[in-house]
């Protein structure tokens, strides 16, 4: 016999209240911490910081990670609790792992560009990392959007960079699926910049959750058992629920230049892109490269991530699949082992 | 068990009115607030409700049914997007007489362009809905025995599955340019207007306000360089003082 509505709402209810105890208790500590592994500064610039994560008690590898996000998101998603922690999997296997944390951009930002990210913040952390960790070169390992400019970074300045990790990266922008492609084709940025000439945050959360419009904005929040199974699990869903609607504005120049010349153009993979009036042709890219793509990623597909086969010398790219969505990829416990042991296997 | 839903609503109101962290607060409104849909969604289904297609309304489903603060907030001014789709009928002066006392021509056409854009996105919106009900019904005739759960997860796939038909047709792509594209021509209206109105009043014009941020954005870099090669400069000269030593 199908559940009847009574049960249904009977059901509900209970959980529901469950749900709302348990947050009174919750109330009563300090909300489930995010990027709690250990960090220093070690460099500042306007809203940017680049930390360098503290070593733990292993013997250490030579060269230093740099990590670098997308623009989209707050990072700690890469930290997000200890046994999801990406950034702690790297710190136990012995590397320097070092972040840039891009901050939230405000009115006085609106007219940082990509040249800017690139030439200009990724190169200058860059630096500080090779000095502080007393290396000639780093290893880049970029994250989605942050995948893109840590390409078009390392096509610009080759000599920086040992070798190179894309997770989730963008490069064909118009492959097949690609649905972001399709609800940013014919926009004009400048419908999406708000009074401070910037691209709110909210916005682009909410052009995300387009996506999967009942999935993100409905079902997610239907099943509230898991939440309640246990106070792991509560804390879990709070944090990534935090992360999912902590979204910083994107500067208003960047942005613009990013949905012309990538989503709209596709100029990186159509190798007609410019920065700074410099071409950027991946294909000058002479350090080893690892791909890796999430299996299930709905946000950036397969074929647009492995695209980038097409540009990097065969002998040195190496692509690999991770079983699980575009975040799952590194979050999730059943995949993060297997993106760690790819990742140690290949960097050394 | 009894569930008294009187006590369960004044628990969530009290939550909600008390010192209980935002983002909990949050969690618990979008809980709520699903939990009431999936609720309209069972008892429609088993009361044998024709009209289901409501259900998959993507406006609503995604929050653009109502003006909201994650909106341009030029966008905002212009009161609830759907109210554009729900008064077709109604003379554009009408609307907006609230809101405006004299509206210029051509931010008029400008709206009008947009109210056009939004009314074929609505129908593409209907179609939508028509077509997840479709599939619904499909699926529920496909099922032996219906399950609460698998009733939802019936919702959400055909909700899916019509939603990546719709949005990847050529005609709910030009009709999305469209409304786009006219959006970009009424914002720039808009700041043509402002920018005549602040010359009347005398206040900074926009290309002042733009001028102020190149140069603030111009003086940061240099500093930032500036502060590297300086940086590269004493990390060298300690190397070498070091390696003197």
């Amino acid at each position: 016999m199908p559940t009847t509505s009574q049960q249904y709402n009977d059901t509900w209810q209970g959980e529901f209240i469950q749900l709302m105890e348990q947050l009174s208790h919750a109330e009563k500590r300090p909300p489930p911490e995010v990027g709690s592994s250990a960090k220093e500064l070690i460099y500042s610039e306007n809203k940017l910081q680049l930390f360098r994560y503290k070593p733990l008690d292993v013997k250490q590898r030579t060269t230093p990670i740099l990590i670098t996000y997308a623009l989209v998101n707050r990072p700690y998603i890469i930290d997000l609790e200890p046994k999801r922690s990406l950034v702690l999997r790297l710190l136990e296997q012995g590397y320097a792992v070092y972040l840039i944390d891009w901050g939230y951009p405000d009115s006085s930002d609106c007219f940082t560009s990509l040249n800017d990210y690139i030439n200009g913040y990724i190169h200058r952390c860059v630096q500080h990392v090779k000095r502080n960790a007393n290396k000639k070169k780093v290893d880049l390992l970029g994250i989605c959007q942050g995948g893109v400019l840590s390409l078009c970074y390392t096509a610009l300045h080759p000599s920086e960079i040992r070798k190179l990790i894309t997770l989730v990266t963008p490069i064909d922008f118009h492959s097949g699926d690609n649905l972001l492609n399709l609800l940013t084709n014919g926009m004009n940025s400048n419908i999406l910049t708000n009074n401070a000439g910037n691209v709110s945050g909210q916005l682009i959360g909410q052009l995300f959750n387009t996506l999967k419009p009942f999935q993100l904005s409905r079902e997610k929040y239907r099943k509230i058992k898991h939440l309640i199974s246990t106070e792991e699990s509560l804390d879990t869903f709070l944090r990534m629920e935090k992360w999912l609607n902590d979204h910083p504005d994107l500067t208003g120049l960047a942005a613009q230049e990013f949905l012309e010349a990538f989503y709209q153009q596709n100029r990186l993979h159509k190798k007609s892109l410019t920065i700074n009036d410099k071409a950027v042709r991946l294909e000058k890219i002479k350090c080893p490269v690892l791909n890796l793509y999430a299996t299930k990623d709905h946000i950036v597909t397969p074929d647009s991530t492995r695209a980038l086969a097409q540009h990097i010398k065969p002998s040195l790219y190496q692509e690999q699949p991770i079983n699980g969505g575009h975040i799952g990829a590194f979050t999730s416990l059943k995949s993060q082992p297997e993106l760690i042991k790819s990742l140690v296997k290949w960097l050394g | 068990m009894t569930i008294k839903t009187d006590d369960a609503f004044a628990q969530f109101n009290a939550l909600i009115n008390g010192n209980m962290p935002e983002q909990y607060k949050e969690l618990l409104k979008n809980v709520s607030e699903q939990g009431l849909f999936y609720q309209q969604l069972i008892d429609s289904v088993n009361d044998n409700n024709a009209d289901l297609s409501k259900f998959w309304d993507l406006p609503t489903t995604l929050g653009f049914a109502t003006s909201s603060s994650g909106q341009a907030e030029w966008l905002q001014s212009f009161a609830e997007m759907n109210s554009f789709k729900a008064n077709t009928d109604s003379p554009f002066g009408e609307q907006f007489t609230h809101a405006f006392t004299d509206i210029p021509l051509k931010i008029q056409q400008r709206v009008e362009a947009v109210q056009s854009s939004l009314v074929k996105m609505a129908s593409l919106h209907n179609e939508l809905s028509l077509l997840a009900l479709e599939r619904f019904e499909s699926l529920k005739a496909e099922s032996a025995e219906l399950s609460t759960e698998q009733l939802c997860k019936n919702w959400l796939q055909a909700g899916e599955s019509a939603f990546s038909d719709i949005s990847q047709t050529d005609d709910y792509i030009d009709t999305q340019r469209s409304l786009f594209e006219s959006l970009a021509e009424l914002k720039d209206t808009q700041t043509i207007i402002a920018e005549q109105i602040s010359g009347v009043l005398g206040l900074p014009c926009q290309q002042t306000i733009k001028d102020l941020q190149v140069g603030l954005h111009k003086l940061r870099l240099e500093f930032a360089e500036y502060k590297e090669s300086t940086d590269a400069t004493v990390s060298k000269l300690t190397q070498t003082i070091q390696r003197l030593k």
